[in-house]
């Protein structure tokens, strides 16, 4: 068995509302998987389910075979968490907080010093390694906060929008720290709310909305899968701009924005035919780009048609 | 200790978990609240702050106490140590709030952590806490006339029965804490009735001063009997029918509020 | 001192493009009605500041009535009335210096700084707002000690006096509760240097148990205890008793209490504007 991470038909209801719809994802061991979705799409609640703080309504959860149902603590064993918020005893130090999380994870006092040492030179804290908690800045909190997270390594990594409000510095130390625990085969699921970062960093992007898996694939597959290729126009004067829409009318999804026009295509062969018909009504082009969808243009298509659904 | 997942170099392939067990669990939980009650704060509020209220309470009542011909110091003592446990059970709920609400708490509750051991580490804290207040009042209390008058079992007696009501008060403001989340109502909460249960009971003057409507209710409080349970085992007549009610009370919160904090704690870990 | 209802006075802002700033006055009236607001929406808060003082009357009246009536020969509610209305001023101390603490440190008083207002607006909105709940609370705790037996048996103007040491007192608080914000690093630090001095400083005084009750070595304590003398005085104008002598220091711990605090305050201020 390859998948560190198992969920099939996962379903999560709070009263009325359903927050996770079977929701079905696969995580192997060494591969990283970012969770897309706008605020209140069920990825914290796909989250807690995981990691044993919620106990969900409908389908199956395991986690190297364990499940949760009936090994919370197996599966407890096997994953480290971040969740949104910093959770650290603010009373006490840094490296008081890595010795505590690091014994209750079975070293011994011993192995839990020198590993709290380590973490704490890793994570850049060693000058706050005795100040308590309550005191540091919001970042030194929140590398703590995964320092303790990874202070024992377990198989499967779970961060729930790690990167919230880091500092390029920090996130840049984070990245670096996903990929060497994915380089030695931990399954990581990350969501986050940057989609440069679930580019940057995810093998693999599932994107969810009113607890339902909109699309699950690479960051190409999932960019191919909505627009194929954008042709991007910069026209010389923002006046042509009507002008050109009208000449490019029947051709579906353009776009345009202030002197730019976008134009999704199928195959890189149609730009000659859009270039032909703006040359057509002798409208002027400054500069012209044929490029993939961005990340962000994937995920508004994606998500776009569900808020419709809901405002009507 | 083979298959301890600690010393893993960096790139290393990283080997599956499992639980330490309970008692391992336990060690590490009770040693992190531990260190914590015995921290300067922590002290201030185990030792320090009985002593000054046992201080205070001499200089405001014992004159007037002993116009009625009361000791002060037999009198009073047992009252003092409950008014302290009761400040050590309100402190172990905040302390369990402020885990909860620091995220400590779902940290816990997301590592292989013994559950079991979580609420014992908790109440073991509690405990020793209780037996280090118990201490510090009978002590200052000897200095003021309070004395073991049944020997040596009783005294034992004394101190494990003040052990108990601590626990058994934790289990309750426990409960408390596990299902109020907002921070403020929960101090209110926790402060507002131990002053009534503390004033309206035998501890300072003696149920017949009350207004007559009133003497019912001051004689069956439980911080009634839990007092002359402790002052049958020290300075007053030791007698079942003195030492029943307390003995008695004490059994029936430790079980109802032993299973309050099993459901609340079982709603929170588990949803 | 005197304060405006928040209702009555809200400030008009004239409807030009770039309004003139509010003056002191206007300003501290808007920062006051927002503290009496926060103050009325939070049940808890109603509950603490208004049930308890009632809750500490009867309890402590059913107890000690009798204890005391036949030790000290003193008509008990006579005394505790007073001393209640006293502990709801003190009690203030803390509840106000957390949240002027929190207050600071959650970026309100930044934006209440990069405001066109005059920072004093906020000291004195914050305290009025304090000073109409503590009123407040020593006029129905008054009213509600009378069912009981609690009366004003020397006249109005001995009834005014009254009302005037209660705010002399709530000042001296007020005083105390900005000056422990400014100088406290977490609100951990303010619970611990308040609570328990303040409930020293209450249950040692002569206000809970008449100056005779205490030992003989401690009573020189007691009697100058800012509590002992205002509920000294409070008792002389409400029933019988000395005046003069708890009435001069009743304001001469006033004016100590607030030259040092405001001296602290403004030095800690100024030290906040400074470091930002």
């Amino acid at each position: 068995m390859t998948e560190a991470i198992l969920l099939s038909d996962l379903t999560k209801r709070f009263g009325e509302q359903t927050a996770l719809d079977r929701v079905s994802l696969g995580i192997p061991a060494g591969t990283v998987v970012g969770l897309l979705g706008p605020n209140g799409a069920g990825k914290t609640t796909l989250i807690n389910c995981l990691t044993t703080l919620l106990q969900p309504d409908g389908g199956t959860i395991r986690v190297l075979g364990h499940d949760p149902a009936t090994d919370p603590s197996l599966v407890r064993a096997n994953i480290a968490v971040t969740g949104q918020f910093a959770a650290l005893d603010e009373q006490i130090s840094p490296r008081e907080n890595l010795v505590f999380f690091g014994r209750l994870l079975g070293l011994g006092r011993g192995e839990a010093q020198q590993r709290a040492g380590e973490m704490l030179e890793r994570f850049e804290l060693a000058e706050a390694a005795y100040t308590p908690v309550g005191y540091l800045s919001g970042g030194m909190r929140r590398r703590l906060d995964l320092a303790v997270s990874l202070v024992v390594p377990r198989p499967v990594l779970v961060l729930d929008e790690p990167t919230t409000g880091l500092d390029p510095r920090s996130r840049k130390l984070l990245w670096d720290m996903v990929r060497a625990e994915a380089a030695r085969g931990v399954a990581v699921l990350l969501t986050t709310q940057y989609l440069e970062e679930a580019d940057q960093l995810a093998d693999r992007i599932v994107v969810i909305d009113k607890g339902r898996v909109l699309a699950d694939g690479s960051s190409d597959e999932l960019k191919l899968d909505v627009g194929g290729l954008m042709c991007r126009l910069t026209l010389t004067s923002a006046a042509d701009t009507a002008a050109a829409r009208q000449a490019l009318g029947d051709l579906p999804g353009v776009t345009a924005e202030g002197d730019k026009v976008a134009v999704p295509m199928a195959r890189a062969e149609d730009v000659g035919a859009v270039l032909g018909r703006l040359a057509g009504q002798g409208l002027p082009i400054a500069d012209i780009e044929v490029t993939k969808p961005t990340l962000d243009e994937v995920f508004f298509t994606l998500t776009e048609p569900m808020a419709k659904e809901t405002t009507r | 200790m083979s298959a301890m997942p600690g010393v893993v170099a960096p790139g290393a392939p990283v080997s599956p978990g499992r639980p330490a067990g309970r008692r391992h669990d336990f060690q590490v939980l009770f040693d992190r609240l531990r260190s914590r009650s015995f921290s300067r704060g922590g002290l201030v509020a185990t030792v320090v702050q009985p002593l000054v209220f046992f201080a205070i309470f001499y200089c405001t009542f014992a004159g007037m106490l002993d116009e009625r011909g009361i000791e002060f110091g037999r009198f009073v003592t047992p009252t003092v140590l409950v008014q302290a446990l009761m400040f050590v059970a309100i402190a172990g709920a905040t302390d369990l709030a402020a885990d909860r609400s620091s995220g400590v708490f779902s940290r816990l509750l997301t590592s292989p952590v013994d559950m079991g051991a979580m609420g014992l580490a908790h109440l073991a804290v509690v405990a020793l806490q209780g037996l280090l207040s118990s201490v510090a009042v009978v002590l200052a209390g000897l200095l003021a006339g309070f004395r073991f008058d049944h020997g040596v079992l009783a005294a034992l007696g004394f101190v494990l029965f003040a052990v108990a009501f601590t626990v058994a008060l934790s289990l309750a403001t426990a409960t408390i804490a596990l299902r109020l989340r907002n921070l403020e109502a929960l101090s209110a909460v926790l402060h507002l009735p131990y002053l009534p249960l503390l004033v309206l009971s035998t501890g300072f003057v003696e149920a017949d001063l009350f207004p007559g409507w009133l003497q019912p209710v001051v004689r069956v409080s439980p911080v009634s009997g839990v007092i002359d349970t402790l002052r049958a085992l020290s300075t007053t007549e030791l007698t079942w029918s003195a030492a029943l009610p307390g003995l008695a009370w004490v059994a029936g919160l430790l079980a109802l509020f032993a299973w309050t904090t099993t459901v609340a704690f079982r709603k929170v870990a588990i949803r | 001192m005197t304060v405006q209802s928040p209702d009555t006075a809200a400030p008009s802002l004239p409807p030009s493009s770039s309004p003139a700033p509010a003056t002191l006055a206007a300003a501290s009236v808007v920062i006051a009605g927002r503290v009496l607001r926060q103050f009325v929406r939070n049940r808890m808060m109603i509950i603490v500041t208004i049930a308890f003082p009632l809750l500490q009357l009867f309890m402590l009246l059913a107890a000690f009535n009798v204890l005391v009536r036949d030790t000290q020969g003193v008509d008990y509610v006579r005394r505790l009335a007073p001393l209640i209305v006293l502990t709801t001023a003190f009690s203030s101390i803390l509840t106000t210096a957390i949240a002027l603490w929190s207050d600071i440190r959650s970026g309100v008083f930044n934006r209440l700084r990069a405001m066109p207002l005059d920072m004093r607006a906020y000291v004195a909105g914050r305290i009025g707002g304090d000073f109409v709940r503590i009123m407040g609370v020593a006029v129905l705790v008054t009213l509600v000690a009378h069912t009981v037996g609690f009366r004003f048996s020397r006249g109005p103007l001995a009834a005014l006096g009254f009302f005037g040491i209660v705010a002399l007192f709530g000042m001296m608080c007020s005083a105390l509760s900005v000056a422990v914000a400014l100088v406290a690093q977490h609100p951990g630090i303010i619970v611990r240097y308040v609570q328990m001095p303040t409930l020293v400083l209450t249950l040692m005084s002569s206000g809970y148990v008449p100056l005779e009750a205490f030992p003989g070595w401690i009573r020189p304590a007691v009697s100058v205890n800012p509590v002992s003398l205002a509920a000294d005085a409070l008792t002389g104008l409400s029933d019988r008793g000395a005046l003069a002598a708890p009435v001069l220091g009743t304001v001469a711990w006033t004016v100590g209490v607030t030259v040092v605090c405001t001296a602290v305050a403004t030095r800690r201020f100024a030290l906040l504007v400074k470091s930002g």
